[in-house]
């Protein structure tokens, strides 16, 4: 059971300087091929875990990361400075994912998601193995249970599990703080219901 | 505890946060506003307790799915030789433009026969070719335009916001706001592109829209008010 009133400080995104990022991104502009593979290497990571979400399959993942970091290298000098770097970038990637969902005809949002999810649980020795099997199969449930949302309703789970304010998803996503804050709202009761369903306790961490 | 009935809109404002509490980007308003009311209030606090786990389990599964580094450099690698074709292929082009082989004298040849036909065509029927011409342009470059150039510099610009779109309901009755609000979500294909209900008096609501909505979404939505008995008149406006 995790402490109650206190927000987890290791959720928060840990944003470089702004003014370092600025600079790369500038450089990156000015075709810097350094700057780019620095820029590459710190958002990769980032990106893959919001596409992932998204597109639901990881080989279009991993294609939809490259396409956005491509983006990136061409069109770095449009950046006007109006957001953050790492909303602009993610905000691409938006884009790029809903684009490659839309392609791709075969793409089917469930099917093949209990598959996949299998294959992400590897035992850490170093944990509780009781504790951490309990938290894998609360861990798939979740997964599971978010993959059933429409895209927006993951979208918006996500970047919010990914440490992101309310304003800066509504950045990335290109839609209104309160149309951020209905999605979220919505997709909290679908979650919570389908969890229920599965005979999941999400709020006492167990399942039965 | 808080009594719901008296602090309901606090309740609400709070509970609608309560996701970037957890994820600690509230401002520091705020984050007191909702720090103050979770401590005193049972829903606000089994919520926040099925955020964070929530959020938990899927930070683990991020963290067990984080590609490896490996995967890194091949896809770095892969974005880097796609640079390097790109550039490539910018080099040829610029090369075939000033050459001055035979292969250019031939192109130079070719494009001469296209612009001497191109002349005569004009100069028998000058008028509707020069029409046709400019139609054709503005068309092909609206079309390329909005299917092919993605503008990511308007990106997270924060130009967004509701109000682009409203529509004007009017009720045969007079319901309460959450009453009215309730049928407007049921009967919206999509409930999200619906952003705000706001009551004008005597059954009449202006419903703003998220700048996402499209028409086809918006039409099947006028469609399904119309067809309901309890409302009497549908607008479409667009808002100050």
């Amino acid at each position: 059971m995790l402490a109650l009133t206190v927000p987890n400080d290791e959720l928060l995104v840990s944003p470089s300087p702004v003014s370092e990022e600025q600079s790369l991104l500038e450089a990156v502009a000015n075709k810097d091929r350094v700057a780019f593979e620095t820029l590459f290497r710190r958002y990769h990571s980032r990106i893959h875990q919001f596409v992932a979400r998204m597109v639901n399959r990881h080989d279009l993942a991993e294609e939809v990361v490259a396409d956005t970091l491509y983006a990136v290298w061409s069109h770095a000098h449009t950046y006007g400075g109006r957001s953050t770097i790492s909303t602009w970038i993610l905000g691409i990637a938006h884009k790029k994912a809903l684009k490659a969902i839309e392609k791709d005809s075969r793409h089917r949002r469930t099917q093949g998601s209990e598959d996949q999810l299998l294959d992400l649980a590897e035992p850490d020795p170093a944990k509780n193995p009781e504790r951490q099997a309990g938290d894998q199969v609360i861990s798939q449930h979740v997964q599971l249970a978010l993959d059933k949302l429409s895209v927006n309703h993951r979208a918006v789970v996500q970047l919010t599990a990914m440490g992101y304010s309310c304003a800066e998803i509504g950045e990335i996503l290109d839609c209104p703080a309160n149309t951020v804050k209905t999605r979220m709202f919505h997709a909290r009761r679908q979650l919570s219901s389908l969890l229920k369903s599965a005979g999941v306790d999400v709020t006492s961490g167990e399942s039965s | 505890m808080i009594d719901r009935n008296d602090t309901g809109s606090q309740h609400d404002t709070v509970f609608a946060l309560l996701p970037w509490w957890v994820n600690n980007t509230l401002e520091s308003s705020e984050h007191r506003l909702v720090g103050e009311h979770v401590k005193t209030c049972q829903q606000c606090q089994q919520e926040t307790e099925f955020l964070q786990n929530s959020i938990h389990a899927l930070q683990d599964a991020d963290q067990l799915s984080d590609p490896e580094r490996s995967d890194v450099d091949q896809s770095f690698l892969a974005v880097m030789q796609r640079i390097d074709a790109q550039e490539q292929d910018g080099t040829t082009t610029l090369d075939n433009h000033v050459a001055s082989s035979g292969d250019g004298v031939r192109r130079s040849k070719t494009l001469a026969g296209f612009y001497d036909w191109l002349s005569s065509l004009f100069s028998r029927q000058l008028i509707p070719v020069a029409a046709m011409t400019v139609v054709v342009a503005v068309s092909g470059a609206l079309w390329w335009q909005t299917s092919y150039q993605d503008d990511y510099s308007v990106l997270s610009s924060s130009t967004s916001s509701p109000g682009a779109l409203q529509l004007s309901v009017r009720f045969a009755h007079e319901p309460e706001l959450a009453e009215a609000e309730e049928l407007l979500r049921e009967l919206m294909p999509d409930p999200d592109a619906l952003v705000r209900v706001v009551s004008a008096g005597s059954g009449q609501y202006f419903l703003d829209f998220s700048d996402v909505t499209t028409a086809v979404q918006l039409s099947a939505f006028v469609k399904a008010l119309q067809a309901e008995k309890v409302i009497d008149h549908v607008e479409l406006q667009v808002a100050n």
